[in-house]
């Protein structure tokens, strides 16, 4: 509670300074907001035994701009019910983002604390800081680092990106990746250098032929640039019916991965450890406010899999409703199973944006 | 005496009459612009339920590069930059930029009917369709010129076209929009011509996507402004992260 106190105060005094400071005509100042609740009820693999999991999400953004810099600052609070009490107890509060980018012919500056990502945003980046899959929804935005951003932009579509920054105050990070821009593709470079003898360098592309594709492979070294291990993704996407049917596919590869189940399954309710992995996404739109999704992630070690269908309701303006189950198809020792994650998690999310 | 007077009559009629290359060619100057600089209310219907979404938007070189900015609350910050076939979507709550590919186009724009084709790309109709007069017909009382559009480029947006063009002014009150195998995917109405800075303009847009039952997406320019100054800069995927 004395961290959201803190936040609440810093977030206010931001309004009041904001409000007096501006006073040109391309000011902005902008306060929005989310409110979702999420609602799981677990079909564990026990006869008749079922749990009940609810989270409260409070999302509050505040926007300042002027012509040549902004502020932005995203703070969440979380109340949480049911099982999820154990897990997180009552409530919590996180600062996601709050940053100032200041824009000049040198180039954008950004400090405070702010996402770095290098490569192709999503699921399954070599070169992302935080791997973490939330299942309920792969877009979620993760989490910034305290850190100072430069890009350099050139021509339309080109520019070097570079960054200090930290996650502990004794550990400082640093990377740089200069992508340009050729026929339909984005084509990049990075190192980057992620704390004591870990760097990951590598390249990534996204562009068109025909179909969409991307792929990224990163290395992984320590501080003598003595290789450890690689990463690598590849994917490939095409719509149907003037875009209302997306189908994609991504394959991920991860040296340091296990390749026996033993391993990868070891640790309780923690996914994603083995060496192979697919991910197919196939999203359709029935109609302006109707759109369905199917996503499933597959073990290509044990060919075990999570199948995620779900489907998404805009009742109004700025209120939707999701629902989704997540079916485990294995039932033995295998990464997706039954015994590990439970018959089947369905979820209803109620969001509102204002 | 009396086949001489007709033909006195017919004359003139014949050698002043537009073609459809004449009358699309009008079209295309009166449509064309350096730059342009919109802000804009778009309604999506279905049925009795509705959303309302407000954006903003600047264009150069035709349509070649385009920027929008969604300014509702619930789209507040997601951004759009087109240049030439490539699309990139920058979403505010993760910060960072994504390019779309390009397939993606013609996927409806915020779930509506209208594409980001449609929206983005301003394509010069003498340049990509073979033009033919098919007639004249009335628009909600006005008489048009009905103008059939065949595509004769591969990345023509439409393989056919059924355009009735107001005969006093440059502007299509209505289109018929077809796909390959001459499926009637989309209709386009317009009203309220305005003329600003010279050039007639329909302040208001209806699309219907024939596919769909009781689906409507309307547009409603707040303002519109032409051939202003507007830094390239705009049109930059550094941009779009301000």
């Amino acid at each position: 509670m004395k961290r959201l106190g803190k936040i609440s105060g810093l977030l206010f005094s931001l309004l009041i300074i904001s409000s007096s400071v501006f006073s040109e005509e391309e000011e902005k100042l902008e306060l929005n907001g989310l409110l979702r609740n999420d609602s799981y009820v677990v079909k564990t693999s026990e006869p008749e035994d079922y749990q009940f999991y609810n989270i409260l999400e409070n999302r509050l953004i505040l926007e300042a701009r002027r012509l040549d810099w902004k502020y932005y600052a995203d703070a969440r609070f979380y109340v949480y019910g049911g099982e999820s009490t154990t897990l997180y107890g009552d409530t919590s509060v996180n600062l996601m983002r709050s940053f100032i980018r200041y824009y000049s012919s040198a180039g954008d500056f950004t400090a405070g604390k702010t996402y770095v990502n290098f490569g192709n945003p999503g699921v399954f980046n070599p070169f992302e800081f935080d791997k973490s899959v939330n299942f309920s929804d792969l877009g979620y935005a993760r989490e910034g680092l305290l850190a100072i951003e430069h890009f350099f932009p050139w021509q339309d579509t080109s520019g070097l990106k570079t960054y200090i920054g930290t996650t502990d105050p004794k550990e400082l990070m640093w990377g740089i990746s200069p992508a340009v821009h050729l026929g339909t593709f984005n084509i990049g470079l990075v190192h980057n250098h992620v704390g004591p003898d870990n760097n990951i360098s590598g390249a990534f592309f996204k562009g068109d032929l025909l179909v969409g594709l991307q792929g990224s492979w990163a290395v992984h070294s320590d501080d003598a640039y003595k290789l450890d291990y690689s990463e690598a993704s590849a994917g490939i996407d095409y719509s149907f019916i003037d875009g209302k049917l997306l189908v994609n596919a991504l394959y991920y590869y991860n040296e340091a991965g296990a390749i026996s189940p033993s391993k990868y399954i070891a640790t309780a309710d923690t996914f994603l450890l083995a060496r192979h992995y697919g991910l197919f996404t196939v999203s359709g739109r029935i109609d302006e406010f109707w759109s369905v999704q199917l996503s499933t992630f597959v073990n290509l070690i044990d060919y075990s899999a999570v199948v995620i269908p779900s489907t998404i309701f805009i009742l109004t303006n700025g209120l939707s409703l999701t629902v989704q189950v997540s079916v485990f198809t294995a039932d033995g020792n295998e990464e997706f199973s039954r015994k590990r994650a439970g018959d089947l998690v369905s979820m209803i999310r109620v969001e509102g944006k204002f | 005496m009396k086949k001489w007077l007709i033909f006195l009559i017919l004359v003139p009629a014949f050698l002043f009459a537009e073609t459809g290359l004449q009358i699309i060619r009008k079209l295309d100057q009166n449509r064309g612009y350096g730059t342009q600089k919109y802000s804009v209310k778009m309604v999506i219907q279905k049925g009795k339920r509705t959303q309302v979404k407000t954006f903003t938007g600047y264009g150069m070189e035709r349509g070649d590069k385009s920027y929008m900015e969604f300014t509702n609350p619930e789209d507040k910050g997601v951004k759009y930059l087109k240049i030439k076939d490539e699309l990139w979507i920058y979403l505010p709550e993760a910060d960072d930029i994504m390019k779309i590919s390009g397939h993606m186009l013609r996927q409806g724009m915020m779930g509506s009917d209208l594409s980001y084709e449609d929206m983005m790309r301003d394509e010069e109709l003498e340049e990509s369709y073979d033009v033919k007069l098919v007639g004249s017909e009335k628009i909600r009382g006005v008489v048009c010129h009905k103008v059939e559009l065949i595509a004769k480029v591969r990345d023509a947006l439409y393989a056919r076209q059924v355009i009735y063009v107001d005969k006093k002014k440059p502007v299509a009150l209505k289109m018929e929009l077809y796909a390959r195998g001459d499926r009637l995917i989309k209709t386009m109405e317009q009203f309220n011509v305005k003329t600003i800075q010279g050039r007639a303009v329909p302040m208001k847009i209806e699309i219907r996507d024939m596919r769909r039952k009781d689906s409507l997406t309307t547009l409603e320019f707040v303002s519109v402004a032409f051939d202003i100054k507007v830094s390239s800069r705009v049109f930059t995927t550094g941009n779009l992260k301000r």
